[in-house]
């Protein structure tokens, strides 16, 4: 368990006629321990640039992170926005690398990856190559993958855009669900503002050119009250577009 | 669907013995034998054992120099695909590898280590490769970034990562380079046997020129051909098979 302290965060590219692009300008941003943050944002705004920065993929020009998980390493699970599969393994061989990676048991492995795999519906899919699956189920294993490996912070980066809108349904419960059980400190990226609005504690909204975090919705709505005709998460869904610029 | 494949490759070879037939009817003999005089020729060096021995003697020095180059050019061009330094190093020497004849380093080969069996193996080796190792170097500048990052992401080891994501990536450029190689150390390899070695299809054909034997001519040259036709169907096409076998997952 761990949250996540992002303190001035700057990123440019240069691109390449030459030119310097701004990507995240001074971003600042919180994540309390079991805390479900949601990053939303146009196209373009840094939200990928965040997650990776945090994943130590991307170094940022300025600013620090800081995880406040006390002793030892933090391990992180990341749902990338394509699921990143190694076509040539088997699903169940996809999660083992993963399992392998993070120092579990090997005895232990048959038991992880049947548990995951089942809690995303995909345990008859074990065997499967990732090409026998769908964009949607294959996203499913990526997902299976990253909470598999039981990690103190999960970054999810619009891990169900590529769903229908019934399973996306249906995948938004089930996180839930499991955030629930283990309460991981969640970062979640999402273009759909009601997804934000039903899913997080916190929202935070960002604008693009440059990228900046221009606001942080609190959603005080109880968990046992979210339904999706609740007026108070549409309410909030509101505000998340009007910030936006978008109604 | 199958069958209609297997019905068109055989017309493909049947037509090749076809067009030489026709030809081989306008033309004398001496300059251009009929297919069966020339597939009894061969019969006749297979059973008396000289094809055996020679091709024997070709195919072996093949191997030895395309092997060697193989597992150069792996680490070569993959440490020239992740290290810039390592590319720039190494670029000419390829550019000039792969413009320089493959005569010119048969006959450098001899004239350096004289009639032995290393001459024609050390021909090969520096003829096949650059091309391998132009080869391997560009299958590496493709790997895939994302999984890359994924495979840090996720802590995978060295080892992992080396086995799990890069190989199977360069797989399909070793096939290809592999294919190309033999083919490329087949062409240098006859040159070396023709120039200076006593042994080999290579000093075989010279000799039959010296003749003026156009059936024996064709006749080894028949014999190789169907030597690297078995190559190909039962050493790469299986393995080409068995490395795509996750791609048509989905159509199986
Ligand atoms: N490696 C890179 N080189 C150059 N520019 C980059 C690179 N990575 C990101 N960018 C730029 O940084 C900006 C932010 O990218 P990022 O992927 O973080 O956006 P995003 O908010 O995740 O967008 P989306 O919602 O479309 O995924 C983009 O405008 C992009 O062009
Ligand atoms: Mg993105």
């Amino acid at each position: 368990m761990s949250g996540i302290v992002v303190e001035h965060l700057g990123k440019s590219f240069v691109l390449r006629d030459g030119k310097r692009f701004v990507a995240l300008d001074d971003v600042s941003l919180t994540a309390a321990d079991g805390e479900f943050c949601c990053l939303v944002g146009p196209s373009g705004c840094g939200k990928s640039t965040v997650l990776n920065i945090i994943a130590s993929l991307v170094t940022p020009d300025s600013g620090s992170i800081r995880f406040s998980s006390g002793a030892g390493k933090t391990r992180i699970g990341y749902v990338f926005q394509k699921s990143r599969l190694l076509p040539w393994k088997s699903v169940r061989d996809n999660l083992a690398l993963a399992l392998a990676g993070a120092g579990v048991r090997r005895d232990e492995f048959a038991s992880r990856i049947q548990h995951y795999l089942a809690m995303m519906g995909l345990e008859r899919f074990a065997g499967e190559y990732p090409a026998a699956l769908s964009g949607g189920m294959q996203q499913r294993v990526a997902i299976a993958r990253a909470i598999a490996i039981e990690p103190d912070i999960l970054l999810m980066d619009e891990p169900f855009g590529a769903l229908d809108e019934f399973t996306a349904r249906a995948a938004r419960r089930h996180l839930l669900r499991i955030w629930e059980e283990t309460h991981k400190t969640i970062l979640f990226v999402t273009h759909n503002a009601f997804e934000a609005a039903y899913m997080a504690d916190r929202v935070m909204l960002f604008t693009a050119h440059p990228g900046r975090l221009v606001r942080t919705v609190t959603v005080d709505v109880p968990r046992s009250e979210r339904a999706i005709d609740e007026p108070r998460l549409l309410a909030v869904q509101k505000e998340i577009l009007a910030t936006l610029g978008l109604e | 669907m199958a069958l209609q494949l297997l019905t068109i490759r055989l017309l493909s070879v049947v037509s090749m013995f076809l067009i030489w037939a026709v030809i081989s009817w306008f033309l004398p003999p001496m300059l251009m034998p009929n297919p069966w005089v020339v597939a009894h020729r061969l019969w006749q060096l297979c059973l008396n054992g000289q094809f055996w021995f020679h091709a024997y003697g070709t195919v072996s020095r093949v191997v030895i120099g395309f092997a060697l180059a193989f597992i150069v050019s792996i680490g070569l061009g993959v440490a020239m695909g992740l290290r810039r330094g390592v590319a720039v190093m190494f670029e000419a020497y390829v550019l000039v590898g792969l413009t320089v004849p493959g005569l010119c380093w048969s006959v450098l080969a001899i004239m350096w280590f004289g009639i032995t069996e290393f001459a024609p193996v050390f021909a090969i080796f520096v003829v096949v490769l650059p091309m391998l190792t132009l080869n391997m170097w560009q299958g590496t500048k493709s790997l895939d970034k994302d999984l890359m990052e994924m495979s840090r992401t996720f802590n995978f080891s060295r080892r992992s990562v080396l086995f799990d994501v890069i190989l199977p990536q360069l797989l399909p450029f070793c096939l290809a380079g592999a294919r190309l190689g033999f083919a490329l150390g087949w062409k240098v390899v006859v040159l070396s046997e023709l120039f200076g070695l006593t042994s080999g299809v290579g000093y075989m054909i010279n000799r039959a020129f010296s003749n003026y034997s156009m059936a024996d001519v064709l006749a080894w040259t028949l014999g190789f051909t169907l030597i690297m036709f078995v190559l190909e169907y039962v050493i790469f096409l299986p393995v080409e098979r068995s490395l795509v076998r996750w791609r048509t997952a989905a159509a199986t």
